[in-house]
């Protein structure tokens, strides 16, 4: 009882503490907690552009529609192959870039190097995409522009309305790929060695690619652990490039435009409210095996 | 001496092949700027090289439609960004440097909602956004934005103002500080850099929306942000391509500008370790 009391006690001496956090916690709770909380129930609802204000609840009823839907399912493939991409471009491509930078110094190149691969975040991603919806374009596109200059118009095609070839348009997007996000985060990962490590391994007789592999690798994994879960959960979510590029069509179909589809298009939102929780609970499974998995790696 | 050679080659061959990369990244943007002064058979004839006569008068088209719209993205990030740095860092700051019941509980609770994805919440926001008469407003962008944009902010701040030396923050108690005090004149200069790279990475996320936008403030042409501005671009029966790659090039410009002088920081800011796993 008397526990209790001083706690009582405690919390009211540190009520500016509390009220410091209200904003914070009072935006999380009406724009996060409770739109979650809502379309776990809307997903069990008939809810339709025509009952829009008077959802029906109607039990699992979309979930079970959902489970059979092919439409939803082949999407995950697709979503499959952008996710692999986004691993294949972060860790095989951008990382060995960005260990270059590092390994270039603090000098004046090294220094021009980072602002160089930086610059591009600060254009605004609608600006890429639409340099690349242009690139892939059928009349004056440049890819075909590019076919045709050397002499290879029997090549061109319309790229983006292709079923052979969409697909691998849109994994084109952003080539070189170099840059960004991960760039920066990698490269923390690289300064924030110790180089006496490498400088020691350098007197056993290690070359470069050895102690890139065998000494820096291993000191970033923290990094890589970081944009491995970051480029799971976000990339579950991207749609916005297939929107603008496809809109879906020609087997670029992924899971989150398929539910904003069936949401804002086709007027079904407790069937969409269903894919979203779905999309949810894969993510919640993905992070927790991931933190698991990347874990033990670590120890 | 020869050990020196070698080593010079190699960078000569990093840097090399840094450059073409290089390049390549910026192969896009001298395509618009070069394209920008073109009319549509220009741009088909020559695809690669400027050609005369410079078409200045595709900004003049491109500025009237595109200048409106950044003002509006420019109030939506703007007051995004703002609330999102007050509530972060009072947040960060209390439970970095506060003890009181509940902290980790509550603290735990926040960090739930890193688990949230997006696509969750997209639908019922948009009836909760409705329904709570936002739409069509600016604040429809902006509360969610904030929402979402203060979790990350919280979490590398507060580790990192845990990080700061005690005894700072101590000696300024001696002297008789308040807390407002400390955190402006000790707190604030020490995290600036982080702040700053936070602050930033909360502007380009909230600059770069689209689909929320999309979805609360396109009706209105009145109200509609850079990037649904730029999209419309792509939207029309016939596409005149100078005015819109000259669009691209005019909302490009503001935000290279600013972050160039400031690219230091921002580097410094996120490799100092702001973000370590």
């Amino acid at each position: 009882m008397k526990g209790k009391k001083s706690m009582v006690r405690q919390m009211a001496e540190n009520k500016w503490c509390y009220l410091g956090l209200l904003p914070t916690f009072l935006l999380l709770i009406v724009f996060q907690l409770w739109p979650a909380v809502d379309s776990l129930y809307r997903s069990l609802c008939r809810w339709k552009t025509s009952n829009y204000f008077s959802p029906q609840f109607e039990g699992m009823a979309n979930y079970v529609r959902l489970f059979s839907d092919k439409e939803f399912w082949n999407s995950f493939g697709v979503l499959l192959v952008f996710i692999v991409a986004g691993f294949i471009i972060t860790f095989c491509i951008n990382m060995p870039v960005t260990y270059l930078v590092y390994k270039l110094g603090a000098a004046r190149t090294g220094k021009f190097f980072q602002r160089a691969f930086v610059i591009p975040m600060m254009v605004p991603g609608m600006v890429g995409t639409m340099y690349w919806k242009f690139f892939f374009s059928n009349k004056e596109g440049i890819l075909n522009t590019i076919l045709q200059y050397f002499n290879r118009s029997e090549w061109c095609r319309i790229w983006l309305g292709d079923k052979r070839f969409t697909l691998w348009c849109l994994l084109l997007i952003g080539f070189p790929f170099i840059g960004g996000f991960s760039f920066l985060i990698l490269l923390s990962g690289f300064l924030n060695i110790d180089a006496s490590l490498g400088e020691a391994a350098q007197l056993d007789g290690a070359n470069a690619l050895h102690k890139f592999i065998y000494i820096d690798i291993p000191l970033i994994i923290p990094q890589m652990k970081i944009l491995s879960i970051l480029g799971m959960i976000s990339g579950i979510q991207a749609f916005q490039t297939q929107m603008i590029m496809t809109n879906g069509r020609y087997g670029t179909m992924v899971p989150g435009l398929l539910m904003y589809q069936t949401a804002f298009t086709k007027g079904n939102y407790g069937y969409a409210s269903a894919m979203g929780v779905v999309l949810f609970v894969i993510i919640l499974i993905m992070t927790v095996i991931q933190n698991k998995y990347v874990r033990n790696a670590d120890a | 001496m020869r050990h020196n050679v070698k080593k010079i080659i190699f960078r000569l061959i990093m840097v090399l092949i840094l450059a073409v990369l290089t390049a390549a990244t910026f192969f896009p943007f001298y395509f618009m700027i070069i394209s920008s002064l073109k009319n549509n058979a220009e741009i088909a004839a020559t695809v690669f090289t400027p050609s005369l006569p410079l078409r200045f008068g595709n900004y003049a088209e491109a500025a009237g439609k595109v200048l409106k719209y950044m003002k509006n993205s420019l109030i939506v990030t703007g007051i995004t960004v703002v609330l999102t740095v007050c509530c972060g860092c009072t947040s960060a700051y209390i439970f970095a440097k506060f003890s009181f019941p509940f902290k980790e509980k509550i603290y735990m609770f926040l960090l739930m909602f890193l688990m949230i994805p997006g696509t969750l919440t997209l639908i019922p926001s948009f009836v909760l956004v409705n329904r709570l008469g936002l739409m069509g407003t600016f604040w429809a962008a902006i509360l969610p934005g904030v929402s979402t944009a203060q979790i990350s902010f919280i979490l590398i701040l507060r580790s990192f103002i845990e990080g700061l030396p005690q005894d700072l923050f101590d000696s300024a108690r001696i002297d008789g500080a308040g807390h407002l005090k400390i955190f402006w004149y000790v707190c604030l200069p020490l995290t600036k850099a982080t702040v700053f790279s936070l602050a930033l990475m909360a502007f380009l996320n909230s600059w770069n929306d689209f689909l929320w936008p999309l979805l609360t403030l396109s009706s209105d042409d009145k109200m509609k942000t850079i990037t649904l501005g730029l999209y419309a671009f792509g939207d029309a029966q016939q596409v005149a391509y100078g005015p819109m790659f000259a669009g691209f090039v005019i909302a490009s410009i503001p935000l290279i500008l600013l972050f160039s002088f400031n690219m230091k920081y921002f580097i410094a800011g996120i490799t100092s370790g702001a973000v370590k796993g």
